[in-house]
């Protein structure tokens, strides 16, 4: 044995060992390729030491996942220690009730099925197990105390606190039906079901919350649904009282401590397991939990062992939800999961109207239905969709196992920008174009969420490996292709990868005529629909259908167009309006250059492109937008186009039934979802509009205009650290991009901190080389911090430039309030009304206009009040 | 009922502690009186016993209640947390780890008296391995034998593996605990753990694994 080595007399070998111990700690530090060195420098030829230290290494390596289970979790079940029956035998009395059988035990009692003697009525009765335990009998009749004040169609009602014997106990509803965990056993509910069940709990937890009651330990087995769906909560078993603030109140400290850890571990909030508070937002975290596994059957964190579970709550991001989840309801479910109590849901309501939003927008939620109901009578309902999808899926079920799909189906397609053969003289704007065009076509049918083409992009410039690229952009397949053309034909070769092997499980070659192209792209869009067994959204028939001629060179305008818009800077856009006006005049029929115009007019609206008044845009915007949709009614960039023109026309109405009716037809719009988002924050409706925003950001993740304005909202919606988060994570996408430090500087301005923001607009300035914009920003933000003289010098500066060109009038009445300037701020506030400046649109939670007397008038005028 | 909810209990009751009793008996200790100690340990084996009856009881699937927190909510629960210091809060720890060792250890030689060979609580000596692999796990007692030989020759070393293995902390919380930084806890306990996996499976070898 080593140990026998060690001298016998104790200060020698304390010494011996501090020696062992030094040299161990030390030589654990270094890689193992300088450890040998250092192990014979620092024993110096003592080849006894040398021996143990080297021992003790290779036993270090040996001993890696040794002891890293605590021993009370290693012990596993076994038989109680102390009591093992149930109290209760059938028979036995408690009070008026007779005991009929035993039901279960859980953390805190027993729960038996009991029998009024009297009234013949069944209850659950619930005993705390050790019974003689002052702690638990007293925590037993606080909790029956709390939750008896509860009475709600989803939570279950306490009728009465008993107490025979010193003995007390709970008498409760009895629930028929059984436990969400159980139910979960044998597979999970349809999509409508478990949404419909979330609702309830989320209700259920709105309510208790509303009377300062917080559930403490939300979990599937404490859920109850019967056969006609209605859920029931159970066992507010460890519930607490709140104070105002949400946090806990110790009215009893020796039960309510602060942070009394209980619940249940798979469940359980961060900071619950830090040992914080639980709060309405660890219920939310619950119920984050639960809809994950009504959604998936899974749960969101796991591990082999209690300590990595802990830690994966902790620190890992939910495990991968399966494809079926639809979007929506992922996002929902995320959001529960933050780890940062802040970034959840603040209160059950919210989770509650979000799902009930999923499920009344047809959308998203649709996804799934046609692969998760069993039920015929919906595929009746369905018959036109399903009949024409039905050849394609039955040739399907063998590519899903080469795609080794678990789940058995794609949700997330991500399309790698086509490339061009070497000696082909095809530009790169037709193969960037070419797999635009069918991306819109994708989202257009399918039920997926089909990543826009910039962050695709994006990701695969930078990304190492297929299998990184995925993840970046959590797709579960890849599209990559080639294009060629030549001699009026065009050729595409096509491949679907599978990311983490990076196996081509599909690939096809398809050649058209050129003027055949959108047929070409059709057939592209089909057999991508086939072969990866995409479900497509009823309504989608419309689109799959063969699609007419278009001239090739309007195509080509049009392709050379896309390229140019997604540039988004001045020069870029007056370029794309050039080329699209030469693809309507080459084929006036083609809408999509229609829709793409009213895209380009719109922009230039915008203060920061602001090429030109709203005034003269608009119409022309309006005009394409109409013209498109002449042609098109089904296109989604069209009606998307007008819902913009509608926003900044005040016709709040027109203007969100135009969004809404883009995202039916593609949910994978990002443009679609992003302007909604203004919309709906325009109208003050943030929730809805951060939801939307996000979904925005989910399908274009590293789309710079889509993650600024993911912070523009938050900052709206007061959550500013979340906002300037966003801003700095935008900025590391690019650190030139404008928007990103315009929001920035605004936001540091409003929180006092000058010289950060000061920063930021000179960014802003050298980055427009100088823009009148730029300028008016500087000019407000020297104003607002005291530096008048500055502030006038860089305001007359604009007001020059605002002689020869267009500069927002909204950019110069904020310099003016901000110099105390009543009169001229309402002189340029009434110009920015009368042209229908962008601005005017967020009169109602735009900051900078606050504390304005004029502020009443124009939001009554604008329709805002 | 005859305590309400809302009102302090008075005085001990016969087993378990409340937090008045636990409090006062550790300020008492933390300002030198060793008595209180000797009163304290009985109220916190006794918690400590029933917390590691509650994590036999439960479905190991179920994960309930992290062994992470184990001491955590002993804390938590018996101590009056306005009225202690860090210090004290330190202490508590240190003797709520080795209590729940002893209560472990008790458990594990109470079970091997009851019932007829074979009956050992046997801890695998790789988390990942299985517990029937022969050679792969240790006697709970084997442990507890070897610890108290790694703490005669290293008190620290000791005191890591209480509050690591027994009470179920964090490489961060027992840096906390010990007022000594993370990254030296973190070595610390790697080299505890090669000693006493060298010590266990030396043992087995030499074919001593099976006494008692």
């Amino acid at each position: 044995m080593p140990s026998a080595r060690i001298p016998p007399r104790p200060e020698l070998a304390a010494e011996r060992w501090a020696r062992v111990k030094a040299t161990v700690v030390e030589a654990l530090d270094l890689p193992d390729s300088e450890r040998g060195a250092f192990i014979s420098r620092a024993c110096a030829g003592d080849e006894e030491l040398q021996r143990e230290v080297e021992s003790l290494l290779a036993n270090a390596r040996a001993s890696a996942n040794f002891f890293e289970t605590p021993a009370a979790g290693l012990l596993g079940p076994d038989e109680p220690v102390g009591s093992g029956a149930p109290l209760l035998a059938p028979g036995a009395r408690l009070g008026v009730y007779e005991i009929t059988s035993f039901l279960s035990a859980g953390g805190m009692g027993e729960v038996y099925r009991a029998r009024h003697i009297v009234l013949g009525r069944s209850v659950a009765i619930k005993i705390v197990a050790s019974h003689r335990d002052p702690t638990a009998k007293r925590r037993l009749v606080r909790e029956a105390q709390h939750a008896s004040t509860l009475s709600h169609p989803n939570i279950c009602t306490i009728y009465e606190v008993g107490d025979a014997d010193d003995v007390p106990f709970i008498v409760m509803e009895l629930v028929a039906g059984r436990s969400l965990r159980d139910r979960l056993r044998d597979g999970i509910p349809p999509l409508d079901e478990a949404l419909r069940i979330g609702f309830q709990v989320a209700d259920a937890l709105e309510h208790a919350h509303g009377h300062d009651i917080i559930h403490r330990d939300l979990k599937s087995s404490n859920v109850v649904a019967n056969d006609g769906g209605q859920a029931v909560v159970l066992d507010f078993g460890l519930a607490k009282r709140l104070d105002q603030n949400g946090s806990d109140v110790s009215r009893d400290s020796s039960l309510t401590a602060t942070g009394v850890l209980a619940g249940t571990l798979s469940h359980m909030a961060p900071e619950v397991l830090l040992g914080g508070a639980a709060d309405v937002r660890s219920d939310v975290w619950a119920l984050g939990v639960l809809l994950y596994e009504l959604t998936t059957g899974q749960l969101p964190f796991t591990g082999r062992t209690p300590f990595e579970t802990s830690s994966a709550i902790l620190g890992d991001s939910p495990r991968r939800m399966s494809g079926r989840v639809p979007l929506a309801l992922r996002l929902v479910i995320e959001r529960c999961l933050a780890k940062a109590p802040v970034a959840r849901y603040q209160h059950a309501a919210d989770v509650r109207d979000a799902l009930a939003s999923i499920e009344r927008r047809n959308a998203w939620p649709l996804v799934g239905r046609l692969l998760i109901s069993t039920r015929w009578k919906r595929w009746a309902g369905w018959a036109t969709a399903a009949a024409i999808v039905a050849g394609i899926v039955a040739s399907t079920f063998a590519l899903r196992e080469r795609l080794g799909q678990a789940s058995g189906r794609i949700s997330t397609l991500a399309f790698v920008p086509m490339t061009t053969a070497a000696s082909d003289s095809t530009s790169e704007y037709y193969a960037r174009g070419i797999t635009e065009a069918l991306i819109d076509r994708l989202g257009a049918i399918a039920d997926a969420r089909i990543l826009a083409p910039a962050s695709a992009a994006r990701a695969a410039a930078t990304a190492t490996s297929r299998a990184e690229l995925a993840r970046q952009l959590r797709a579960d397949a890849i599209v990559e292709g080639r294009v060629r053309r030549g001699a009026g034909r065009i050729a595409v070769d096509v491949r679907l990868v599978e990311p983490t092997q990076g196996r081509v499980v599909w690939s096809d070659a398809f050649d058209r005529d050129a003027r055949e192209v959108l047929a070409l792209e059709d057939d592209i869009v089909r057999a991508l629909v086939a072969e990866i067994r995409l479900t497509t959204r009823p309504g989608a028939h419309v689109e799959i259908a063969p699609s007419r001629a278009v001239n090739p060179d309007a195509y080509e305008a049009y392709l050379q167009g896309r390229f140019e818009w997604n540039q988004r800077t001045k020069e870029s856009l007056t370029r794309a309006v050039a080329d699209f006006t030469r693809a309507t005049s080459l084929d006036p029929t083609y809408a999509p250059a229609y829709a793409a115009l009213a895209d380009c007019y719109n922009q230039f609206g915008t203060q920061m492109v602001g090429t030109g008044s709203p005034r003269d845009l608009r119409p022309r915007a309006a005009a394409a937008a109409v013209r498109a949709l002449q042609l098109d009614p089904y296109s989604a960039e069209a009606h998307a186009a007008l819902g913009y023109v509608r926003h900044y026309d005040w016709q709040w109405a027109d203007a969100e039934r135009e969004f809404r009716r883009a995202i039916e037809l593609n949910p994978s719009y990002p443009l679609a979802h992003l302007w909604y988002a203004n919309l709906l924050m325009s109208r003050g409706r943030l929730d809805e509009s951060i939801r939307e925003v996000k979904l925005a950001q989910d399908l274009d993740p590293f789309s710079l205009v889509v993650n600024t304005n993911v912070a523009w909202v938050l900052q709206v919606a007061g959550r500013d650290s979340e906002a300037l988060a966003q801003l700095r994570q935008t900025l590391a996408l690019d650190s030139t991009y404008v928007q990103a430090h315009m929001r920035l500087g605004g936001e540091l301005q409003r929180f006092g901190q000058f010289d950060a923001a000061r920063r930021e607009a000179e960014t802003v300035l050298r980055l427009t080389k100088g823009s009148a914009t730029a300028l008016a920003g500087l000019s407000a933000l020297d104003a607002a911090s005291g530096r008048t003289a500055d502030a006038r010098r860089e305001l007359s500066a604009v007001l020059d430039r605002a002689r020869t060109q267009y500069v927002a009038p909204g950019a110069i009445a904020i310099i003016y309030a901000a110099l105390g300037d009543t009169l001229n701020q309402d002189l340029w506030l009434t110009r920015a009304y009368d042209e229908h400046s962008n601005a005017m649109a967020y009169l109602l939670v735009d900051r900078q206009w606050m504390h304005d007397a004029t502020r009443e008038k124009l939001l009554a005028a604008v329709g805002l009040r | 009922m005859n305590t309400p909810a809302g009102s302090p209990t008075p005085s001990s009751p016969p087993t378990g502690g409340t937090p008045g009793d636990v409090t006062e008996r550790l300020l008492r200790w933390s300002s030198g009186d060793e008595a209180a100690l000797q009163q304290l340990m009985p109220l916190v084996y006794d918690e400590c016993r029933q917390i590691a009856e509650r994590q036999m009881r439960r479905e190991r699937t179920e994960h309930t209640l992290s062994p992470t927190a184990l001491v955590n909510e002993l804390y938590l629960r018996l101590v009056d947390q306005r009225r202690t210091t860090w210090k004290s809060r330190a202490q508590f720890f240190g003797i709520a780890a080795q209590l729940m060792r002893r209560v472990l250890v008790d458990h594990a030689r109470s079970r091997l008296s009851q019932k007829r060979d074979g009956a050992r609580v046997m801890v695998s000596l790789d988390a990942a391995a299985n517990v029937e692999t022969p050679g792969s796990v240790a006697d709970l007692l084997a442990i507890d034998d070897a610890l108290t030989k790694l703490g005669s020759l290293d008190p620290d070393q000791q005191r890591i593996v209480e509050l690591r293995f027994f009470a179920g902390l964090t490489v961060e919380e027992t840096a906390h605990v010990l007022s000594r930084s993370p990254r030296t806890v973190k070595r610390e306990w790697q080299l505890a753990k090669a000693w006493l996996y060298r010590e266990l499976s030396t043992r087995h070898d030499d074919g001593q694994g099976g006494r008692r």
